[in-house]
């Protein structure tokens, strides 16, 4: 029995014994809401959802509630629905900071920027320490290409958390955009310092540094970065995006057949082996051969 | 075996009727044998392949199978319009209904001589009028002949054809382009390296995503995938052949009433003087165009009742005004100056029609003059008074429209559907005609 399985069946007999435990029992809104949590964070969405329906229909008016099933329909990907609950959470709370900073989240992934910006705005101003909403704020101007403003909003998260490195990271691409290029440098090496910790992300670090240095006219420096982002990422399906960075780097110095091979590599990497062979194998399969 | 013309050819010297029949009779909507044969065989090929589809794969893609049915449908319009344009030219030719193009004078024919009170003179006039049907004489054959050629050619003219058939290739493309698209952001990095890399990024990242896209998506989405970029912009360029010879059908019915005078019939049974063909041009045009209306329309409607095509609702409800709006124009546009001139025509002929008024009077009161007189001359007086009356009322309903009610109502149930779309008034009406049926069924169940 493989692992995978072994957890679903784990789970369901989790869910058959609160169920069961249910039927004995009767349980309070916070113990469905304590639930939904559990399963939530274990990925079993379709349990959440319905453990925060309970908790819902024994307390319509419990904001936490509403914002706990948007954060599910969002981890589903149901953006409309997630605005709808956390519409609801306002409703109740208006000066609830998490419902406005999801809200905005959502909004953000449907690429609705200006109305994004105004939830984070709002988030910002009702718990001006949360890190997390500048951030945000910070991405949704730069996407309506307010780019000084939004490193106003990324050196605020920085300011109450320092070591958040996605608001370092975000700074170096609107730096960039507004052609600061030194400071956008020094940015990308702060990045990089603190994602050595835990080595998260510190592949897309590399790829960053390694941008600025091509727009700082460095590409043997930039090469050295990629490089490094290669070292970082093996196993990583994302290792692709540093061999595309390379080509493009050897390509911008003349060096084309270098450049064809990293292109070549980038292209394996993210199919997962030779585009031809990928091709000619599906093509069979298609074909029933 | 005989050799096969291609067009129409005939000498100056040959013009006595026989050179417009052969005209007509090898006119070719679509010259080149290979397009025609296609054309003419591909919607039975794509019939058959909706009957497969819908067996292996039932309503797995019934929307996409019903876009091919709706294809299917306009080729076998598009060849009853193809096989109507020499029928129609010739029922103008034939009937007489076309005279040479004067200037000044009056269209319609010449009028009637009624300022005579005698009925022996009404007679005389009515068969001198009959012998001034229009003549088609040599010179004005030669014309028709000509227009004939001319409208042959444009249908075939390459450089159009291509034109019209790349255009909607890509129209037809645009699906795949536009899928491509979409996937593309979820799989580009941050923007900064096209702002690092140039155009030399930008040209590798295009190249780099569409191999994945072509590996991945050919894979995962194969049916669509390979229609996308196959079938549907090949489609697109017979769609395209259609479409050129529809703008060429239209832009040649509204020629044709500039070119020539029109001498529409008094009291011809098709109830447009004769002109009916014309109008029934302008419908099939028109209706190839409603398939697509129908289509999208019936779409929206379904896709909001049904869980079928709802994905792509939005979508048709932008696209559904286009086939609205274009079968209006198709339809009426290419009429529209042969309607003022059959109102011209009809306005002159009010004229007439008070001259007979008169001379109806006239017969009235000789015939009331012979009943006091005790004469026994009702009879063929009453006799030429039903005539009159009868020929007055032609002049009073001469139609103002080259067709008839049958046409306009073929015309008006086209549109039923994407109407009823476009309002959006076929959900209300579905969702009143289904609570009926379940009171029905309740009161039957009782």
């Amino acid at each position: 029995m493989s692992y995978i399985n072994l957890k679903r069946r784990i789970l369901i007999f989790v869910a058959l014994l609160l169920i069961l435990q249910g039927s004995m029992a009767e349980k309070t809104s916070a113990d469905w809401m304590n639930i939904s949590a559990t399963f939530f964070s274990q990925g079993n969405e379709e349990i959440a959802l319905q453990s925060i329906g309970e908790s819902l229909e024994l307390d319509p008016g419990n904001p936490e509630a509403w914002i706990n099933k948007g954060q599910i329909l969002s981890g589903m990907k149901q953006w409309e629905k997630a605005i709808g609950c956390y519409d609801k959470a306002i409703e109740l709370d208006p000066l609830v900071s998490d419902a406005w900073y999801n809200k905005g989240f959502a909004l953000d992934e449907l690429d609705q920027y200006q109305k994004a910006f105004e939830c984070y705005d709002t988030a910002t101003i009702l718990d001006p320490r949360n890190w997390r909403a500048w951030n945000r704020k910070g991405i949704a101007l730069r996407n309506l290409g307010r780019s000084e403003e939004a490193i106003e909003s990324y050196e605020k998260a920085i300011v109450i958390s320092p070591k958040f490195a996605p608001a370092w990271s975000n700074k170096v691409i609107a730096l960039s955009y507004l052609e600061r290029y030194e400071e956008a440098l020094y940015c990308s090496n702060r990045t990089i310092e603190i994602r050595s910790k835990n080595r998260e992300y510190l592949s897309q670090a590399y790829i960053d540094k390694g941008l600025v240095l091509m727009l700082l006219k460095r590409p043997d420096d930039a090469i050295a970065c990629f490089d490094e982002a290669i070292n970082e990422s093996i196993g990583e399906r994302r290792i692709w995006t540093a061999w595309f960075s390379k080509g493009v780097a050897l390509k911008s110095m003349g060096k084309y057949a270098l450049a064809e091979s990293s292109f070549d590599k980038a292209r394996e990497q993210r199919l997962g082996g030779d585009p031809r062979a990928l091709l000619m194998k599906n093509l069979k399969n298609g074909l029933g051969m | 075996m005989a050799m096969e013309r291609n067009s129409p050819v005939c000498l100056e010297d040959d013009m006595d009727g026989s050179c417009i029949k052969e005209a007509l009779n090898r006119f070719q909507g679509v010259r080149n044998p290979k397009i025609r044969w296609l054309m003419w065989h591909l919607a039975f090929v794509l019939l058959f392949g909706v009957a497969l589809a819908l067996i292996f794969t039932r309503d797995r893609y019934i929307t996409y199978v019903s876009m091919i049915l709706a294809v299917a449908l306009s080729l076998f319009a598009f060849e009853e319009l193809i096989r109507s344009i020499p029928k129609a030219l010739g029922d103008l030719w034939y009937q007489g209904l076309l005279a040479e193009k004067s200037l000044g004078e009056s269209v319609g024919g010449r009028p009637l001589n009624l300022d005579s009170n005698s009925v022996a003179s009404l007679e005389e006039n009515i068969s001198s009028n009959a012998e001034a049907l229009p003549k088609n004489d040599a010179e004005f054959e030669d014309q028709f002949f000509n227009f004939i050629k001319s409208i042959e050619d444009s249908l075939n003219r390459p450089i159009m054809q291509f034109l019209f058939g790349s255009s909607f290739l890509v129209v037809l493309l645009s699906r795949s382009i536009y899928e491509f698209w979409k996937w593309l952001p979820n799989d580009f990095s941050s923007g900064l390296i096209y702002k690092a890399g140039g155009y030399d990024a930008l040209f590798e990242g295009i190249k780099l995503h569409s191999t994945v896209y072509l590996v991945e998506y050919s894979i995962a989405e194969p049916f669509k995938f390979w229609t996308g970029i196959l079938l549907e912009p090949f489609l697109g360029s017979i769609l395209g052949l259609v479409a050129w010879r529809m703008f060429v059908t239209a832009r040649y019915i509204d020629k044709l009433g500039q070119s020539f005078d029109l001498t529409p019939k008094l009291e011809h049974p098709d109830r447009s003087g004769g002109l009916g063909s014309l109008g029934k041009l302008s419908l099939i045009n028109a209706l190839i165009i409603g398939i697509w209306g129908t289509f999208l329309g019936g779409w929206i409607v379904l896709g909001s009742i049904t869980k079928y095509g709802e994905f792509y609702v939005p979508l048709y409800k932008v696209l559904l005004a286009l086939p609205v709006v274009m079968s209006i124009i198709c339809f009426f546009s290419p009429l529209w100056n042969i309607h003022i001139k059959m109102t011209k025509i009809k306005d002159e002929s009010r004229k007439e029609c008070c001259k007979i008024g008169s001379n109806i009077d006239i017969l009235a009161r000789r015939r009331l003059s012979s009943a006091l007189l005790m004469k026994n001359e009702d009879t063929e007086a009453d006799k030429h008074i039903d005539e009159m009356k009868r020929v007055y009322e032609g002049y009073k309903n001469r139609p103002v429209w080259p067709f008839n009610y049958k046409i306009f109502l073929a015309f008006i149930t086209s549109q039923i559907v994407p109407l009823l779309g476009l309002t959006g008034l076929a959900t209300p009406i579905v969702n009143v005609v289904g609570s009926l049926m379940e009171f029905i069924s309740q009161l039957t169940g009782r």
